[in-house]
């Protein structure tokens, strides 16, 4: 009974999703295809989340500016004409580079907003996000004259919004193919994500995983034992935004195009809405609410739509029902967090009174 | 009132919209096209700024949760379009059923702000994206008989976009429109603005308005001083809600589309932007920040469109508006935390 | 080992530490006592390099560690010259084991990276090894897994001990009050404790309010006074009165006011205190002070009433029972409240003075308002305010320049006579006031303690004070209620000595010294 009540909202969402797979009569194989491909796409995401909820910084809706860096690092390399696994060498380098850089911007924000941290975090995205629109749309060719004009609008300013990646796209292809279903999926995605979860691991481990706990179990405390708490905070934004631009690169190395302006998008929500599903809070994440969320969740996203066409003949039920839950999901998070605290706090008060 | 010191973001716009005016003149823009346009969009989108005071006031945060009072409005739109109701008519019938449902609505999501003090904003703007998909089922389902509203294959469901023209389109626009040579001042438009704005301010004068500013200026005498501070927060959510249901009605007609599902996503971030440039901090707003930053932030706005055009590059104009719309936010939460430390002391 | 000479520390020009000249050795333990006030806890900050401390302007005077003077801006100064401190209220993580709170920021780390060390492992089992030895050391057996929520009081203070006592370069370590969480065998541990740290040669500065553990633990006892060391004093030379004659001064002021005959008619009364039978009564028409060291309990019954806090007791006001913190019935009731925490709860202090005069009394005086009847939308009367205010700004001889200025401009004793002129205007049957000469002049002072008298003679305002300032408590109070531990632990009455005070809020009577 106590795992149940421990861990009420996955099973609640895994309740639902097996009603919304029972009504939405797809096969289990179609499901399981689909919920591979959206595995390895947002899982990486997903896991950036928790070293900035462990610190108490809440969940960084500001990874998107992680996935900005892996895109603007894939434009860069198509400007660059580079093939092959010299492309996927050069976009993973560049990207790095780049997250680390503006993850230490977006720390340098955050930790000026205490207190605010999601809500300035989603600004953060927001204006990144932008800023980042109006140099692709509006600079290149202007300003920035690429190499490679073929990327370019026919108009002679801004970047197209679709464009093929197929240089990294190849070198995805050809590592661990396998076949499922008539089509061909590969592994080395499920590699990437290995590699990054032991890297997590790893890192929870070491002393910033330590110190990133203590920082987020008490501020205050934190400060008067002499913890170094803004440094604490930016390193977990930084390792956050770097996880971002990783998974945006296994996004697009799967998806074979990179939507210039677009494909950044939503995923912030995305993941924040999974890792809760799992069974974090915005206070506590662990690695397994990320496998669990995302899986859970993208079941549901897939077979929502279509349990919503079967049951009420209109697909944009599901859909509806989806987004709603995307975004329900993290209100309800943050007041079960807050009566939560509510409660240890009048705890504390009681216990002091004796 | 008496130390007005102009802030950065208030200096920034102006200096933006004076760089933006002369290059508009230099292109050869109509200037008196210019004016009416940024009359009508400055009343437009005044109301909705302007629902943000009574939450800001009362020390409720701003109010990142509007879509609910815009759902609320919409619906009574929603509600006047089907039973064809008219020009004024209709226009005062989704008034009124819009902020009956604002009332009632304000006082669920007042319910939930009061239980999360300290963090509406987050939660108000979580609360209102997902209610917009709760909305967006609900239109799909609406037993709605007015055709022109429903979608034209299938029958079921409204359509994301329904034209207000024959029903109550301008309506409020057009009211005692005053001609000066190519200048036209919808001065009934004006008129609705300013007469909300005048009310909203005398509002803050009374005892009420008193006790809303000493909710956001310290919760806890106010509480000892015998005063439910969670009833007069209801007050100022619900009255938020309300408002921001009339702010939708006089933007819909001004636009002449009703405007439903996805239509209040975004709605919320331009007009705590427009509060912020005017001036607002996080406890205080008056009525003159509202208008003030609704005029700087929507005129700016429109005399970017032709110049991004004349520049060949029209998204320009919605890029530089959103970086507006996040910079000035970002800004407000970054240097308006100096009540911070005080907390840390008390602790 | 250690040496402070002429240290002071001011606060906004008030100096709540004067000219401190001590000496502590290594491998000694060494007592300071003083009332609420007195600057322990001020001293204790310098030492610790809070930053409190530096954002006030830092202290005055010199800090001498084996001869050489050395300056404490921060907590990691004062941590390299080997200065621990073991805060009353713990700085432990929840959520982290015991093992992970006893080497935090000091874990043992594989590969010392001097750029980014805090991506190096962390030797876990290393750390658990010293983490135990430690523990060892002073004789607590705690398993070292388990997470410090599940701990008792008494575990968690030993935790924390522990984790000072694992730096190994401390040499002084400050405990602030360790004591006061503990019962009596827990607490016979700890001193033990604390011998055998001295014994290693770690000089330790020991705070209490428990006499009798400073009298057994210590080897110095140093007494503080308003800001000043007033006696230090050997081990042979201990005395418990003579500890309370230090403490509370020689210069009492007589008695300001005339002792009437109690009417004893219960105007309130506090039932089932703590979970006990026994009953606190407040008569009507009397001036009660309810006084007690820090963290006693003496806030429980005003801010209890209020619902700032948890009370465990039922009020009866004039025979009616009362909820806690129903606040709007209260003041119905006619039942008003100052708290100690001016600015926290009882002042606008961003708004004018008017304001915080009139506030919350409009149903008292409907001339506040232009349309009285339709109180909530009601414009104010701002003319028939100003002129109120006027008379108030003068009858307390508020210096200000008019009913306009903000308050967070006027000076502290200003700012509690806005208060005071509010529960005026309020004009309450139960006045309920908390540490109303706190941080204020001399010449306000006995202004605000004018009026609270006025208010009680003239208009029979029954007055409840909690304040630490016993000698103004005597002068103007019938009753003055000593609370320790949580309960009323003795009732005066009648001619009261300052002393027989000063030793029952240290849990002692004068009969047993």
């Amino acid at each position: 009974m106590k795992f149940v009540k421990n861990n009420i909202v996955p099973i609640a969402i895994f309740l639902l999703t097996v009603i919304a797979f029972y009504y939405s009569e797809m096969s289990l194989n179609y499901l399981s295809a689909e919920v591979y491909t959206r595995f390895i796409r947002n899982m990486l995401f997903t896991l950036a989340l928790i070293l900035p909820v462990t610190c108490g910084m809440g969940i960084n809706f500001a990874i998107i500016v992680g996935a900005i860096s892996a895109q603007m690092a894939v434009v860069f390399a198509l400007d660059l004409n580079l093939t092959g696994i010299l492309a996927l060498l050069f976009v993973v380098g560049v990207s790095a580079m780049l997250s680390v850089m503006f993850g230490f911007l977006v720390a340098l924000l955050l930790n000026k907003a205490r207190g605010n941290e999601m809500i300035v975090s989603i600004m953060i995205g927001q204006l990144s996000s932008v800023i980042y629109q109006f140099i692709f749309m509006v600079a290149y060719g202007t300003v920035i004259h690429p190499l490679n004009t073929d990327i370019l609008l026919e108009r002679g300013i801004g970047v197209r919004s679709m464009l093929d990646a197929k240089n990294i796209s190849e070198v995805f292809e050809k590592i661990l193919p396998f076949k499922f279903e008539g089509k061909t999926y590969t592994l080395f995605p499920v590699l990437i994500i290995l590699v990054f979860s032991l890297i997590l691991f790893y890192l929870q481990r070491a002393k910033i995983g330590v110190l990133a706990k203590a920082v987020g179990s008490n501020l205050s405390h934190a400060n008067t034992l002499g913890i170094k708490s803004n440094r604490v905070r930016s390193i977990c934004i930084i390792i956050s935004t770097v996880f971002a631009a990783m998974s945006q690169i296994i996004l697009i190395g799967d998806f074979g195009t990179i939507n210039v302006y677009t494909g950044h998008l939503g995923l912030d929500t995305f993941a924040a809405a999974a890792i809760l599903v799992g069974g974090a809070s915005i206070k506590e994440a662990r690695m397994r609410n990320c496998f669990v969320g995302v899986i859970l969740f993208h079941a549901l996203f897939i077979t929502s739509p279509m349990a919503g066409q079967n049951l009420f003949n209109n697909p944009s039920v599901g859909e509806y029902f989806r987004s709603f839950l995307a975004y329900g999901v993290i209100v309800i998070a943050i007041i079960m967090n807050l009566r939560k605290e509510k409660m240890e706090k009048e705890r504390i008060l009681r216990e002091t009174l004796k | 009132m008496k130390n007005k010191k102009i802030n950065p973001p208030q200096l920034i716009m102006a200096v933006y919209m004076l760089v933006l005016l002369i290059v508009t003149v230099m292109i050869d823009m109509n200037l008196a096209d210019i004016i009416n346009d940024a009359l009508i969009k400055w009343a437009m989108n005044g109301v909705i700024v302007l629902s943000l005071i009574p939450m800001i006031n009362v020390g409720a945060g701003r109010n990142f949760g509007m879509a609910v009072g815009l759902s609320a409005g919409l619906l009574g739109m929603v509600f006047a379009v089907n039973l064809r109701f008219t020009s004024w008519t209709g226009f005062f019938s989704s008034i009124a059923a819009g902020s009956l449902i604002a009332a009632v609505l304000g006082f669920f999501y007042a319910k939930i702000l009061n239980q999360l003090k300290m963090n509406e904003e987050i939660v108000g703007t979580f609360v209102g994206y997902s209610f917009i998909p709760i909305m967006n089922i609900f239109y799909t389902f609406v037993p709605v008989t007015n055709r022109q509203m429903l979608y034209p294959i299938g029958g079921q469901g409204l359509r994301p976009k329904v034209n207000l023209d024959i029903y109550f389109g301008q309506v409020l626009d057009n009211l005692w429109q005053i001609k000066i040579g190519k200048l036209v001042i919808p001065l009934g438009l004006l008129l609705f603005l300013w007469g909300t704005g005048i009310l909203l301010w005398a509002f803050s004068k009374t005892r009420t308005g008193m006790v809303f500013s000493a909710i956001a200026e310290n919760e806890r005498f106010v509480q000892i001083s015998g005063i439910s501070v969670n009833k007069y927060r209801t007050i100022g959510i619900v009255m938020s809600t309300v408002l921001a249901a009339f702010g939708v009605v006089v933007y819909s007609q001004s636009y002449g589309i009703l405007h439903l599902y996805d239509g209040p996503f975004m709605m919320s971030f331009p007009a705590v932007s427009a509060i912020v440039i005017g001036g607002a901090g996080k406890k205080k707003a008056t009525v003159v920040n509202a208008l003030a930053g609704t005029f700087l932030y929507q005129t700016t706005y429109l005399l970017s469109i032709p110049v991004a055009n004349a520049l060949l590059i029209p998204e320009m104009a919605e890029i530089l508006r959103t970086i507006v719309t996040s910079g000035i936010i970002l800004y407000a939460f970054i240097f308006e935390r100096k009540d911070k430390r005080h907390e840390v002391r008390e602790k | 080992m250690l040496e402070v000479r002429n240290l002071s520390k001011q606060f906004d020009g008030n100096y709540v530490l004067k000219n401190i000249n001590l000496k502590i050795k290594d491998g000694e333990v060494y007592g300071v006592i003083g009332a609420n006030g007195s600057g322990k806890s001020t001293f204790m900050n310098i030492l610790n390099g809070k930053a409190l401390i530096a954002e006030t302007g830092g202290y005055e005077g010199d800090i001498l560690i084996d001869g050489t003077s050395v300056s404490i801006k921060n907590h990691s100064q004062s941590t390299a010259h080997g200065i621990a401190m073991v805060h009353q209220e713990l700085a432990l993580f929840s959520g982290l084991s015991v093992t992970r709170n006893i080497k935090i920021n000091r874990e043992n780390i594989k590969g010392k990276g001097t750029f980014l060390p805090e991506f190096s492992y962390v030797d876990y089992k290393k750390d658990k090894a010293e983490a135990e030895k430690v523990l060892e050391m002073i004789g607590a057996q705690i398993a070292l897994d388990r997470m410090i929520d599940g701990l008792t009081l008494n575990q968690k203070q030993f935790v924390e001990l522990a984790r000072e006592l694992d730096n190994e370069s401390i040499r002084l370590l400050i405990l602030d009050e360790p004591t006061s969480s503990l019962n009596i065998t827990e607490t016979k541990r700890l001193l033990e404790c604390i011998r055998e740290i001295a014994a290693r040669g770690i000089a330790v500065i020991f705070i209490s309010h428990r006499l009798e553990e400073v009298m057994e633990i210590c080897d110095v006892v140093a007494v503080l006074r308003d800001g000043e060391l007033v006696s230090t004093y050997e081990k042979s030379e201990f005395s418990v009165s003579r500890f309370a004659d230090d403490m509370v001064g020689r210069e009492i002021v007589k008695a300001e006011r005339k002792k009437k005959a109690l009417s004893r008619e219960v105007l309130l009364s506090y039932d089932r205190t703590n979970g006990t039978d026994r009953r606190l009564n407040i008569y009507e028409g009397e001036v009660v002070g309810i006084t007690g060291l820090a963290g006693q309990g003496q806030e429980q019954f005003s801010e209890g009433l209020f619902g700032l806090k948890a009370g465990d007791y039922q009020v009866r006001f004039c025979g009616e029972e009362l909820k806690k913190g129903d606040n709007p019935e209260l003041i119905k009731q006619g039942i008003y409240y100052l708290s100690e925490d001016r600015s926290g709860t009882s002042l606008f202090l961003e708004s004018p003075i008017w304001k915080n005069i009139i506030f919350g009394t409009e149903h008292k005086h409907p001339e506040f308002m232009s349309m009285p009847k339709l109180l909530p939308l009601s414009f104010l009367q701002k003319k028939v305010i100003k002129e109120y205010s006027e008379k108030m700004i003068e009858e307390l001889n508020i210096l200000c320049s008019g009913p306009e200025q903000k308050l967070r401009e006027l000076s502290g004793g200003n700012q509690q006579k806005v208060c005071i002129s509010r529960a005026i205007t309020f004009g309450p049957k139960l006045l309920f006031v908390g540490e109303p000469t706190r941080g204020i002049d001399i010449y306000s002072k006995e202004l605000i303690l004018k009026w609270l008298l006025e208010m009680n003679q003239k208009n029979g305002t029954t007055i409840v004070i909690t304040s630490g300032e016993i000698e103004e408590l005597i002068r103007i109070c019938d009753r003055v209620i000593v609370m320790y531990q949580g309960q009323v632990f003795k009732i005066f009455e009648g001619n009261i000595e300052p002393e027989e005070i000063m030793l029952s809020l240290y849990g002692r009577t004068a009969d047993e010294k």
